[in-house]
């Protein structure tokens, strides 16, 4: 008996982990090319939806297997500058106290994070093509979503430098960057030549 | 007749749960190797993990960090009920080292599935609080501990094995899981590989590894482009050649270079540990365990 419930129970994991990963490479190809979700009324039934959702986050399965798949990013990275009172700059760090090569790596993959955070808050200011003065309750609710997406932004990077910040002498406001490495085509690039950076989103806060 | 259908498609399933000789050491290795990486990467970790995991000294709030991200509702409720309840303080300082020990044990075999199930639920409390900040690795991981829960890792050369002197029969093949579970895993990341003409050129290679602190940028576009393909073609192929007993050691090989390769290229040394660590405990030959484990069935 035990070992028909251990074959029963393993089957059903495998093929949640398989309808996950099958289901998480048509959506980001859909999305990527298509700018919409899919819906497959069977892969719902097992993917990660509010009935299946506390076993994928128990089991870890709540991940796709992408690996750099679909639209693979560059590097993306954060860089403060704490200035004084004639905006002059004091110094200047890109790993906001961190040491270690591993916790460097996670700041990498949140700017990563905020990059695509940046880029889904413009899509949604984008759908909104209606007049400013509809107050239709759909509107006003695509309003408030990227409102508030944008908001996260500012206060994120407000607080990633605020406490450093107070501890400089001189520090009255500093100046942060989300910066990403341009994609380039590498037939068409010189190969000696350093990559383009471009600066994706950047805030100055003063120091209170 | 239905009944024989069904009963035949079920004999077909436990055929592919049909022991095979090295669970046991599958099981020790396994136990053994993820607490071990889980504590390293910990440890490399513990000097900045304060920065993403406590009580005010954080990078941003807290909240904001599992603000948007999926497991928002369940941390929300968990942190309002220790605020509600004064023990939020008391979380923060006991839960790392909780965690720790959950591991410590984990590896030494002591009170495994116990301790196998403390270190899933601090690690999924702990890194999802700072969810923006996790990477493979840290899902990974969850697996992982999710499988020292369900396996019984501990009953084979551990402190609950001496203890305890439980039955050590093994009737069912867990390697068999971990073995499909990366399968599907490899050939799905060589789809969507394969889906994206950057794979199939050298510039998706390009941007994963290049940095501003490097100088991979000046790589030849001939290399990026053979890395490309051949990492397409392994991945996507890893579930059939390694199916083969005559090809299962070439791309188990390939496999670890290629993770080898990420680790040292891109600095993801904790997320390639723990997929070789994977490959090795599925496929892997580990000869002196197997020889052990024989004495130990007999």
């Amino acid at each position: 008996m035990k070992k028909k419930i251990l074959v029963l129970f393993f089957t059903g994991h495998l093929l949640l982990i398989f309808f996950q990963a099958l289901w998480a490479n048509i959506d980001s190809y859909s999305n990527f090319h298509f700018d919409k979700s899919l819906r497959i009324p069977l892969l719902s039934l097992f993917k990660q939806n509010k009935y299946t959702e506390p076993y994928y986050i128990l089991s870890g399965i709540n991940t796709g297997y992408g690996f750099y798949g679909t639209h693979t990013s560059t590097e993306k990275y954060l860089k403060i500058a704490y200035l004084d009172a004639n905006d002059k700059e004091i110094k200047s760090d890109r790993y906001f106290r961190l040491s270690r090569t591993n916790a460097i790596k996670r700041l990498e993959g949140y700017a990563s994070f905020l990059t695509n955070y940046v880029a889904d808050t413009e899509k949604l200011i984008e759908e909104d093509t209606t007049a400013a003065s509809d107050t239709s309750p759909d509107v006003i609710r695509l309003r408030k979503r990227y409102q508030f997406r944008k908001d996260y932004v500012v206060k994120t990077l407000k607080w990633l430098g605020k406490r450093e910040a107070e501890t400089i002498s001189g520090c009255t406001s500093y100046n942060i960057k989300l910066i990403t490495i341009v994609p380039e085509d590498v037939w068409e690039r010189k190969r000696k030549t350093k990559p383009k950076i471009y600066v994706v989103q950047e805030g100055t806060f003063p120091v209170q | 007749m239905w009944f024989k259908k069904v009963h035949f498609q079920y004999n077909r399933l436990e055929n592919i749960f049909v022991r095979d000789g090295g669970e046991i050491s599958f099981l020790v290795f396994f136990r053994m190797g993820i607490a071990l990486i889980a504590l390293i990467e910990l440890a490399s970790l513990y000097m900045d993990l304060p920065s993403f995991f406590s009580l005010s000294e954080t990078l941003i709030p807290q909240e904001l960090m599992y603000l948007q991200f999926g497991d928002f509702m369940y941390l929300h409720s968990f942190y309002e009920f220790l605020e509600t309840h004064g023990l939020t303080g008391i979380f923060y300082k006991l839960s790392v080292p909780t965690y720790i020990i959950a591991l410590v044990c984990l590896f030494l075999g002591l009170f495994t599935r116990y301790v196998a199930g403390i270190a899933l639920i601090l690690q999924l409390i702990i890194f999802r609080s700072f969810g923006p900040f996790n990477y493979g690795y840290d899902f990974f991981l969850t697996m992982s501990l999710f499988y020292c829960l369900v396996f019984p890792v501990g009953h084979y050369f551990s402190l609950d094995a001496k203890i305890f002197k439980r039955s050590k029969d093994v009737s069912f093949n867990y390697r068999r899981v971990l073995q499909i579970h990366l399968a599907i895993a490899y050939f799905f990341s060589g789809i969507a590989k394969g889906l994206d003409v950057g794979w199939w050129n050298g510039n998706s290679v390009w941007k994963a590894i290049t940095s501003v602190d490097n100088s991979f940028y000046s790589f030849y576009p001939v290399l990026l482009t053979i890395v490309g393909i051949g990492t397409v073609l392994l991945e996507f192929s890893y579930p059939f050649l390694v199916y083969k007993k005559g090809t299962r050691k070439y791309v188990i090989t390939a496999i670890i270079l290629m993770h080898a390769s990420i680790a040292m290229m891109m600095g993801l040394y904790a997320f390639s540990a723990m997929m070789i660590v994977w490959n090795v405990a599925a496929f892997g030959n580990i000869t002196m365990m197997n020889k052990t484990s024989n004495v130990e069935t007999a």
